[in-house]
């Protein structure tokens, strides 16, 4: 076990200083910051002066090592645009960002088991007929278009929920979160309804598929044979057989949640920190940029691992070596 | 059962907060994005310098026409060497911390901006004087006749507790003497403040200001149609007929200060964007002329903007100094245009550059489109090169790479100031023709411009810059197109008069 963890923390770094090395290498191509920070009347000395303020005008390799040099000591630079730390301002909306993504796994998870399962049971009854011609339009439909067709019809139409924000937060361990008040809570449901439908609609499809196949293996005609109850048959000898590729789908699948509810965020004016990568695209701010893709690249890193652990607890016949 | 009590406890403050105030008069207002800073000092950018005119004031603080009118600074002379201007302060004002206002804030607010973002707005200043608590002295480098402007832009700042808290502490709890305290400000999500019942010119009418910054534009109107929002800035086009066909709801326009214009490669001998000449075509005047009369104004404002732009021949707005009153309507003859290019010695035409953003400003990248297809039918052929926003600045910079460049700009105080940075002759004066992308180099023009930085009367620089921008528009140094229009959506509740600024300023409104 610990021969196993150490080779996963050598592969984490090794993953990381390849996605630093290819984002530096990125921005560099894509606009030049100092235009973007000057004031429109600046003149060229002027623009030249905070091209070295910001260390711009060294080669790019030499401006990747003072990077890497500051990464080791946990500093992953200060934003051009708001002079704070750019690991301060991520982690500042990071709560926004992880309490959406929490409700959305768990719409997902709610809807998406239930109806795999039945669909996989009874893949020719109409109620799962309608599931999976539903579940093709979840993973078809672009996600901006189902928040805002959900904002005027749920928001302007009916009135029933707020149309964007986030709303009053209680704090809980000091940070404040909005699921907490009633207020917050109804902020929450549409755009988690948003960003948990494409997710959603995958689950379904890989519950059924994978509940399909194993329902034709031998043990399950056994079971039967031996009068093991419907219910105890599907929850626990089948989609537990089921869950092993579903669990890995399913772990990739929170990893892009948190890193690209951006779209959703966005629509919904949720202040999270897919925002703020948005803007930061749009106003060059390379330290953040790079700060945010570093994280989110660790993040996938740290589910990945967790999703291993995860299956020697369904399978205990899978060895992590 | 302690933490059911605290939960408890906040739904009923929720609930309080929900409640309607009694006869308190509040707004919540929808922004395009978030402020980058509530210290007014660190950006010159439209929502921070929206939060600047919210808490504080500057000497001047400017009207709804841009015009400076006398705040903090209660009435100013000049001397006779036109560069010493005294400035006797208002008595009696206090910061929202409690401290008085005098004469050591304002020498120390043109120190924190001469290294700030703002240096723009005091590089005229030489040295700031305080004579004593409330006369303090402002020393000019030369004669400015833009000085009342400049220090509009510049809002006071308290010397002892901005120090005391350092800048970054500062810009999470600023304080001013404007006429709205700050509350809170939690990122991406509202920004809220309070009436300053001690402003000085009187107390403001509505009390409670909540901001949200809401960036996506069908979002922002759907956030108007439910209430939750009482008025929106950028409505977009596509929304402004289904706004005024809801009832309650009211659009506002105003000309916008920003003119989309052509940059033109009008003085070098060769001009790097030229496809297939070893000469530049757009450095005889005739082809210029036929690039304006080329473009169909009219037709782009109607087809690509909605209606929603002014069709235009003038650099800057009415009002604005370099506005002329009998300057021609743009003209649209493409025959007329094919005319002066066969007399130029192109006939058939000769091919081109256009350089212009997408995604920079409403519709840019159709506009180009419209413009390339409109000038390649009169004979100069357009290769369009559109660039992403966050790359097309650098790409436009003067230099070697384009010689017809779409871009805007947004012209605060008058023609001077644009011109000096646009359109004076590169390479002659370090400070003036940073982004002259067309590299324009008219010696007369260049006269008329420091003729107008050399004088500290407002009145002379203004007939000076008349006849400069008549100069440098009959040049076809700059081709420009047309104003871009600020939209607002309001509930009818609402009393609003836009800004020539854009601020959406409480202090202004009422809520019947």
């Amino acid at each position: 076990m610990l021969k196993y963890l150490l080779k996963r923390l050598v592969q984490m770094i090794v993953v990381l200083f390849t996605v630093s090395v290819i984002v530096f290498l990125v921005m560099s191509f894509t606009g030049d910051p100092v235009l973007m920070i000057v004031p429109p009347t600046a003149t060229d000395a002027q623009i030249a002066e905070a091209r070295t303020a910001l260390g711009l005008d060294r080669p790019l390799w030499v401006q990747y090592g003072v990077f890497l040099q500051n990464l080791i000591r946990g500093d992953l630079g200060v934003s051009y645009i708001f002079k704070r730390p750019a690991l301060t301002l991520i982690v500042e909306r990071m709560p926004a960002t992880l309490e959406l993504v929490f409700f959305s796994v768990l719409l997902s998870l709610a809807v998406a088991l239930p109806c795999g399962v039945y669909a996989g049971a009874r893949p020719n009854s109409p109620f799962s007929r309608a599931v999976m011609g539903g579940s093709l339009l979840g993973i078809s439909l672009p996600s901006f278009w189902v928040g805002i067709l959900l904002i005027f019809y749920f928001a302007v139409e009916k009135g029933l929920l707020p149309s964007s924000g986030r709303g009053a937060t209680a704090p809980l361990f000091g940070i404040p979160f909005a699921f907490l008040t009633w207020d917050g809570f109804r902020h929450i449901v549409l755009p988690a309804v948003t960003l948990a439908l494409g997710t959603l609609a995958m689950l379904i499809r890989l519950i059924r598929a994978q509940i399909m196949e194993v329902m034709r293996q031998d043990f399950i005609r056994f079971a039967r044979a031996k009068g093991v109850s419907w219910r105890s048959l599907f929850f626990s000898h089948a989609l537990k057989n089921a869950l092993v590729p579903v669990v890995t789908v399913f772990g990739m699948q929170i990893g892009s949640l948190i890193a690209f509810a951006t779209v959703t965020e966005t629509i919904f004016a949720w202040p999270g920190m897919g925002k703020l990568l948005v803007d930061s695209i749009n106003t060059a701010d390379r330290p953040v940029i790079v700060a945010y893709l570093m994280i989110v690249a660790a993040m996938f890193v740290l589910i990945n691992f967790i999703v291993d652990i995860v299956y020697t607890l369904i399978d205990p016949r899978i060895d992590l070596r | 059962m302690k933490r059911f009590a605290a939960l408890f406890a906040v739904l009923a403050l929720c609930l309080a907060l929900a409640a309607p105030a009694a006869a308190e008069k509040s707004i919540v207002i929808g922004l395009a994005s978030d402020a980058l800073f509530m210290d007014p000092s660190q950006q010159d950018e439209t929502i921070t310098n929206t939060m600047g005119r919210y808490m504080y004031d500057g000497l001047l603080n400017n009207d709804a026409l841009g015009v400076p009118r006398a705040a903090l600074a209660e009435s100013w002379t000049i001397g006779d060497d036109n560069l010493t201007w005294t400035f006797s302060l208002k008595k009696g004002v206090t910061f929202h911390d409690g401290s008085d206002f005098t004469a050591e804030d304002v020498a120390y607010t043109v120190e924190v901006c001469r290294t700030s973002l703002l240096k723009n707005f005091t590089a005229s200043i030489d040295r700031v004087e305080v004579v004593d608590p409330y006369t303090v002295k402002i020393i000019t480098k030369a004669p400015t006749a833009v000085l009342l402007e400049s220090l509009a832009a510049l809002r006071i700042l308290p010397k002892a507790y901005r120090t005391k808290l350092g800048e970054t502490a500062f810009n999470q709890a600023p304080v001013g003497t404007g006429p709205y305290v700050f509350v809170e400000w939690v990122k991406e999500d509202h920004i809220s403040m309070k009436a300053n019942e001690q402003y000085w010119g009187g107390s403001p009418k509505i009390k409670k200001v909540t901001f949200r910054p809401i960036s996506n534009a069908a979002t922002r109107t759907a956030a108007l149609l439910t209430g939750e929002v009482d008025i929106i800035e950028d409505v977009p086009v596509r929304d402004v007929d289904k706004l005024k066909n809801t009832e309650g709801l009211s659009v506002v326009d105003r000309p916008s200060e920003r003119l989309i214009y052509l940059h033109v490669d009008s003085h070098r001998p060769q001009g790097p964007g030229i496809i297939g000449l070893d000469k530049n075509p757009l450095a005889d005047l005739r082809v210029r002329k036929a690039l304006s009369l080329a473009i169909n104004r009219d037709s782009i404002v109607k087809m690509i903007m909605n209606g929603n732009a002014y069709a235009t021949n003038q650099m800057v707005l009415k009002g604005r100094r370099g506005y002329v009153e009998d300057m021609p309507a743009p003209k649209y003859d493409p025959e007329e245009a094919k005319k002066l290019l066969a007399e130029a010695g192109y006939p058939d035409g000769f091919k081109v550059y256009l350089d212009a953003p997408n995604g920079r400003y409403p519709n840019d990248g159709q506009v180009a489109q419209a413009l390339a297809s409109q000038l390649t039918k009169a004979g100069i052929q357009i290769e369009l090169r559109l660039h992403p926003k966050t790359t097309f600045f650098d790409f436009v910079r003067p230099g070697d790479k384009s010689s017809l460049v779409m871009t805007g700009w947004s012209e605060p105080i008058d023609v001077g100031e644009m011109a000096s940075v646009l359109f004076y002759t590169r390479g002659k004066n370090p400070a003036k023709g940073g982004s002259n992308r067309g590299h324009y180099a008219n010696p007369g023009f260049d006269a008329l411009v420091d003729e107008a930085d050399g004088t500290a009367d407002p009145g002379k620089r203004r007939v000076i810059l008349e006849k400069a921008a008549r100069m440098i528009v009959d040049d076809g140094g700059i081709v420009p197109l047309y104003f871009q229009q600020d939209l607002y959506g309001k509930k009818d509740a609402v009393v609003f008069e836009p800004r020539a600024d854009k601020s959406i300023l409480a202090y202004d409104m009422d809520v019947k």
